[in-house]
């Protein structure tokens, strides 16, 4: 071997070392994927458990090629989508959109972002364009419902959420969509059987409990709203707008101090939260404190 | 006697009254396709469907003695706040109603007259708006009758183009105190999760 290495100036391993070698990459490839793996994974955990400034932080802090895929920008706008931050989701939607233009998965959630920001154009242009991908998908025919939702037209958003129904049995989101417009029309039995089939094929779909507790307290059932916000709650924790709902729940059924509890603490997670201060306000001004309301 | 008729011949500059107009407000809804409607009299192939059919070309003609009604039954009491009527003088002449009476009640024999509208010639939609007793807009009733009273020019029978049914919208948010829907983005996002 020395021999030949005199002769030609190129570095000769053995069988043993290339194969060594080879596999000290292979393994330093797969330690990396595991690592990539891990990271995503933990950031997807977060979300789930709708811990939804953490799973950001965690998918941000993922390398820049890695946030730039179609799964994690989805990922961080849906977490967005979650904190009530429509602004930011709608723009993580869009970097989604121009990733993978022919992919309609979970853009149902950019629909009701855009329906909370009442950009009817931007959401008339995104339904349109997502039919012409896929009629056989729910995410479009969600899109299309919320469309007319926002425009008002309930018993159109009704056919068409129906149609999405239809064409994905096993997507809740449609069936808690449906739920919302057949409260519009005030066909209360029809929005709770809507809300259970989402919560028989999803049980952490903490949209359809809220939904539910909403019907209630329509209803008036105080005490069985406060449990359906409630469980709606142990699954979104740190959602304002539920806390808020909780505290407007408990004045009603006469406990202020509880409400005055729940308030305050919704106001530590969100201290801008201009419903949650007027919900205060208005609290105070019924137990006639009306100096602490101002 | 609270109606308004959509223009009514010389009035210059009258604004153009729309159902739908009030229903993309999103301050009512139209209620009518929660009701069964029937009619005292109709000639074949001109009755309710023709009534409800969103189509103003279409008419439902009576096919009996005057007065000529259309009762619409509510599954449950529903608040109703505005009446909808088309009519045409210019394309039914003789048949176009004159003097219309709303009735509102729980069952058929159970009618109270709540208002009574003379009409002079009408070209288009005419709303009546129907209060309560202390003038507060609404009634909260299981049924509503429209009778047709008279026709133009003593006409027998009467054709009617259209008729919607708009109930006031219950929007209020989830909140202590709720006036009314709010209006600034930043409540409105916060009301609701969906």
């Amino acid at each position: 071997q020395q021999h030949q290495q005199q002769q030609a100036p190129v570095i000769v391993l053995s069988q043993e070392e290339l194969s060594r070698h080879a596999l000290s990459i292979q393994k330093q490839a797969a330690d990396g994927l595991m690592c990539l793996l891990r990271n995503i994974g933990a950031a997807y955990r977060l979300l789930s458990r709708y811990n939804c400034q953490g799973s950001i932080d965690g998918f941000l802090s993922l390398p820049q090629h890695q946030v730039e895929t179609h799964f994690v920008l989805r990922s961080i706008a849906k977490a967005h989508f979650h904190a009530n931050d429509y602004q930011a989701s709608v723009r993580y939607f869009e970097r989604v959109v121009a990733t993978a233009p022919q992919l309609v998965q979970e853009l149902e959630f950019y629909s009701t972002a855009l329906w909370h920001l009442q950009r009817e154009v931007q959401l008339s242009a995104l339904a349109q364009e997502l039919v012409g991908i896929s009629r056989s998908k729910a995410a479009s025919w969600c899109a299309v419902g919320n469309c007319f939702s926002l425009q008002k037209e309930h018993d159109a958003a009704i056919k068409f959420l129906s149609r999405a129904v239809q064409v994905e049995p096993e997507c809740p989101y449609a069936y808690t969509l449906l739920g919302h417009e057949h409260i519009a029309t005030e066909e209360m039995d029809r929005a709770l059987g809507c809300y259970r089939n989402a919560i028989r094929i999803s049980p952490r779909h903490y949209n359809a409990w809220y939904g539910i507790g909403l019907v209630l307290y329509k209803q008036e059932k105080f005490s069985h709203a406060e449990y359906h916000f409630r469980k709606a709650l142990n699954i979104h924790p740190n959602s304002c707008i539920l806390l808020c709902h909780i505290a407007v729940v408990q004045h009603a059924l006469g406990k202020s101090n509880a409400s005055l509890q729940t308030l305050s603490k919704a106001l530590s997670l969100e201290p801008n939260n201009a419903m949650c201060r007027y919900n205060r306000a208005s609290v105070y001004l019924d137990l006639a404190q009306p100096s602490t309301a101002l | 006697m609270s109606l308004h008729a959509s223009s009514r011949s010389g009035t210059a500059g009258a604004e153009e009254l729309d159902p739908s107009k009030e229903e993309r407000a999103g301050r009512v809804r139209e209620v009518g396709g929660q009701a069964v409607w029937s009619l005292s009299s109709c000639k074949p192939g001109f009755g309710v469907q023709q009534l409800r059919d969103d189509c103003l070309d279409s008419y439902w003609q009576s096919d009996g003695p005057q007065p000529h009604l259309v009762n619409i039954q509510f599954r449950r009491k529903t608040t109703i706040q505005d009446v909808w009527i088309y009519a045409d003088y210019k394309a039914d002449e003789s048949y176009t109603p004159s003097r219309i009476s709303v009735r509102c009640g729980s069952h058929f024999n159970d009618l109270q007259e709540v208002e009574v509208v003379e009409l002079h010639e009408p070209t288009g939609w005419l709303l009546i708006t129907l209060k309560d007793l202390k003038e507060r807009p609404g009634i909260n009733t299981y049924m509503v009758q429209i009778a047709v009273l008279s026709n133009h020019q003593n006409g027998r029978d009467t054709h009617m183009r259209q008729i919607k049914i708009h109930a006031p919208v219950r929007d209020a948010p989830v909140s202590v105190y709720a006036p009314c829907a709010f209006t600034s983005l930043a409540l409105r996002r916060d009301q609701t999760i969906r």
